[in-house]
């Protein structure tokens, strides 16, 4: 019986051992294939952008071995994506994600989307290159954790400035109404709103938080009308907001509402419901980084055309920064020479300049760099209002802003055509 | 005007949920957290139907008896074996949340993550009462409350069938020694309850976007109003509903909405300290 379990305990030994060195292998950057990191939500309540994060880099995984694949030391390497599902919990999973990727697969390089407060504590350890391509909020900055981490999001100070100035601009109102859950994202654009609407003469009048689970938002939506406000901001997510925009509705609000989600035409219709988004949103205005159909770069407008044709989905914004951020990682390794030293293709990220098959349009930093000082990139911004005719959105004021200042800067650009993005 | 009929809409659909987890509760005296999962289900089953095209009716009469059939199956395949081992009151509460767990996975696996709203004919229309404009989504969540709680009153108290599923509520040995059929009457009580489930997917599926998780929060609520009505008591549960509906409310209102959930427990803790059985609850069964 004892021989039976030592043998039992050998071969499962042996199993675990043969595992780990194929797993070895397969992770040996210094083979033939670099194994690129991308720690997504896949499951939980962030899977709705899990998916689109994945595939955007998937295609561009496509597209660089199509390309050749990575260039160090005049050898080509293929290029696979290895994708780490955090469960959109984050101080849960991170400590069991980050060392498969990075001690047991070895990963060179690190894509990372909301989870980035729990990777930059463990890359003090374990320093690997890390692009954020959505931090969760920006107090403090995730940049300022560990110098590894890059931002590639045009974020909350990139973005929520243009509120107040436009809807100052647009409906002249001074007066600002929020509401929002009480989580980390929502609050973070409540403080860059306060500030903003200082600095443009405007002031927030009622700030309504409420529990990210709750169950009605009709108190809250009443409470923030009591304020009388000119306009109203809602915070949050796009799942976050969508309850409200209806409650909004049909408490009978006219007020023009403002929001910084990223919310698709198509996730408008099937969150509010299909007979009556077109009139939830016709008061509403959606801030946020360019998508590839309201930028004005024509890569990226290709780009949005080539990810619908593969995936049959509208691509938002995001996945432009996740498809660059793969080329990017091709750059900062053929820049750095080498595909295993993570201090070298960090310093190379630092001094990168925009690499030329990236689409969103990344704004020069200090010369042609691609990251700033606080190794933050920046892209242009856009408020857009709903094209009631076509149940879409149509940009109507690009802008940039951004720290230290968050100072808004009309940017003077064409806006295409965005009538056939409609849901 | 508004608040109290915000805290009508709140309270109305707390007791849709709780008087489900009652009558589960006083059957088989387990937990059934699984309810939250059965929500869900039922409404993500009414969004498939209805972006596919069938009738407003049918597709919540389809929810309805897809969430009854698969309460009764929780009820046969984890529940009932759970009873018979005699580890129900240790092990119930366990597997309820397995079930809620294996419930939640199953819909992410064939529904996915994505949040839709429940299609219904009704979510842009509004009426107006004392200067006050209302929703048609909020009168139909009363409504729907009032009519599907009186239907379950009259059930309970009318029919045999109902009569019987009170006794076992009651004392569950006594009514097998009376000639009640225990294990019909619970199985019959689980239907219902997934009716009742199938009503409130209808019900929250308006008011918040359907998804998975959709009720994992809002079932643990329902459990502090079945506490604060007492265990196992229908009428308790309508009470405990509206109770906690109007202070998460006027919490809301006069304090802030950002601690909404902690003014049902204080509500909790005050009729716990004032009658530990709750407001019309029995002594609490030991097994």
């Amino acid at each position: 019986m004892k021989s039976t379990v030592s043998r039992g305990v050998a071969v499962a030994t042996a199993v675990v051992l043969l595992s780990a060195g194929l797993s070895a292998c397969g992770a040996d950057s210094g083979g033939d294939i670099v194994r690129l990191g991308a720690i997504l939500p896949m499951t939980g309540a962030n899977a709705t952008y899990g998916k689109p994060l994945r595939q955007a880099a998937e295609l561009a995984v496509n597209r660089v071995n199509a390309a050749g694949g990575i260039t160090v030391d005049g050898r080509a390497r293929k290029v696979e994506l290895a994708v780490y599902d955090d469960g959109t919990a984050y101080a849960k999973n991170i400590p069991q994600v980050f060392p498969q990727a990075v001690l047991r697969d070895h990963v060179p390089f690190l894509m990372t989307a909301w989870s980035t407060y729990n990777v930059a504590p463990l890359l003090k350890a374990n320093p690997v290159p890390t692009v954020d391509v959505l931090a969760a909020t920006w107090q403090p900055p995730v940049t300022d954790l560990d110098d590894h981490v890059f931002l590639l999001r045009p974020f909350t100070p990139d973005i929520i400035p243009g509120v107040p100035t436009y809807m100052k601009k647009k409906y002249k109102a001074r007066r600002i109404a929020y509401i929002g859950p009480d989580e980390a994202f929502a609050n973070g654009q409540l403080a860059s709103l306060k500030e903003a609407a200082a600095k443009s003469g405007s002031r927030v009048v009622s700030e309504v938080r409420y529990p990210a689970d709750s169950t009605d938002l009709s108190s809250s939506v009443r409470k923030a009308l009591a304020s009388h406000p000119e306009a109203i901001h809602v915070g949050g997510s796009t799942q976050a907001v969508a309850p409200l925009l209806t409650q909004l509705y049909q408490a009978g609000s006219k007020i023009p509402v403002s929001m910084y989600t990223g919310m698709t035409p198509d996730q408008a219709r099937d969150l509010i419901g299909p007979g009556l988004y077109g009139r939830v949103m016709a008061h509403v205005h959606e801030f946020e980084g360019v998508t590839p159909q309201t930028n004005p770069s024509r890569a990226a407008q290709q780009f949005g055309k080539d990810f619908k044709q593969r995936y049959r989905s509208y691509g938002i914004d995001l996945t432009q920064w996740s498809y660059d951020a793969v080329w990017i990682a091709k750059a900062a390794m053929e820049k750095a020479d080498t595909v295993t030293d993570k201090e070298a293709i960090s310093d190379a990220l630092r001094d990168l300049t925009v690499p030329s098959a990236t689409v969103t349009g990344w704004r020069k930093r200090g010369g042609e760099r691609l990251f700033n000082k606080q190794r933050q990139a920046t892209s242009l911004s856009v408020a857009m209002s709903w094209d009631t005719a076509h149940n879409t959105w149509a940009p109507s004021y690009y802008y940039t802003a951004g720290l230290p200042g968050q100072t808004v800067r009309r940017a003077d650009v064409t806006a295409p055509d965005t009538s056939a993005t409609k849901g | 005007m508004g608040v109290v009929i915000d805290a009508v809409t709140l309270g109305s659909l707390y007791a849709l949920l709780a008087v489900g987890l009652s009558l589960v509760y006083g059957v088989v005296g387990i937990p059934h957290f699984a309810q939250a999962g059965v929500v869900a289900t039922a409404a993500l089953l009414m969004v498939y139907l209805g972006s596919h095209e069938v009738p407003f009716l049918a597709m919540v009469l389809l929810g309805m008896l897809a969430a009854g059939v698969l309460a009764v199956l929780i009820e046969r395949f984890a529940y009932a074996p759970t009873l018979r081992s005699g580890r129900g009151a240790a092990a119930g509460p366990a597997v309820a949340l397995g079930i809620l767990m294996v419930l939640d996975s199953g819909n992410l696996l064939v529904w996915g993550a994505q949040r839709r709203a429940v299609p219904v004919p009704y979510s842009g229309e509004t009426m107006a009462l004392a200067d006050e404009r209302i929703s048609a989504v909020r009168v139909v969540v009363v409504a729907l409350a009032v009519v599907s709680i009186g239907a379950l009153q009259l059930f309970l108290r009318r029919t045999r069938t109902g009569r019987s599923i009170v006794g076992v509520s009651q004392d569950r040995i006594a009514a097998r020694l009376m000639g009640v059929q225990v294990r019909r009457t619970s199985i019959v009580a689980f239907f219902v309850s997934g009716l009742l489930a199938g009503a409130a997917a209808l019900a929250y599926g308006t008011l918040t976007p359907a998804y998975p998780y959709m009720a994992d929060s809002v079932i643990l609520s329902a459990f502090v109003v079945i506490i604060i009505g007492g265990l196992g008591s229908v009428p308790g549960a309508i009470v405990g509903g509206f109770l906690v509906g109007a202070v998460e409310v006027a919490g809301t209102t006069l304090i802030s909405g950002a601690y909404a959930p902690v003014y049902a427990f204080v509500v909790l803790l005050i009729v716990l300290v004032v009658k530990p059985n709750g407001l019309f609850g029995r002594k609490v069964r030991s097994a």
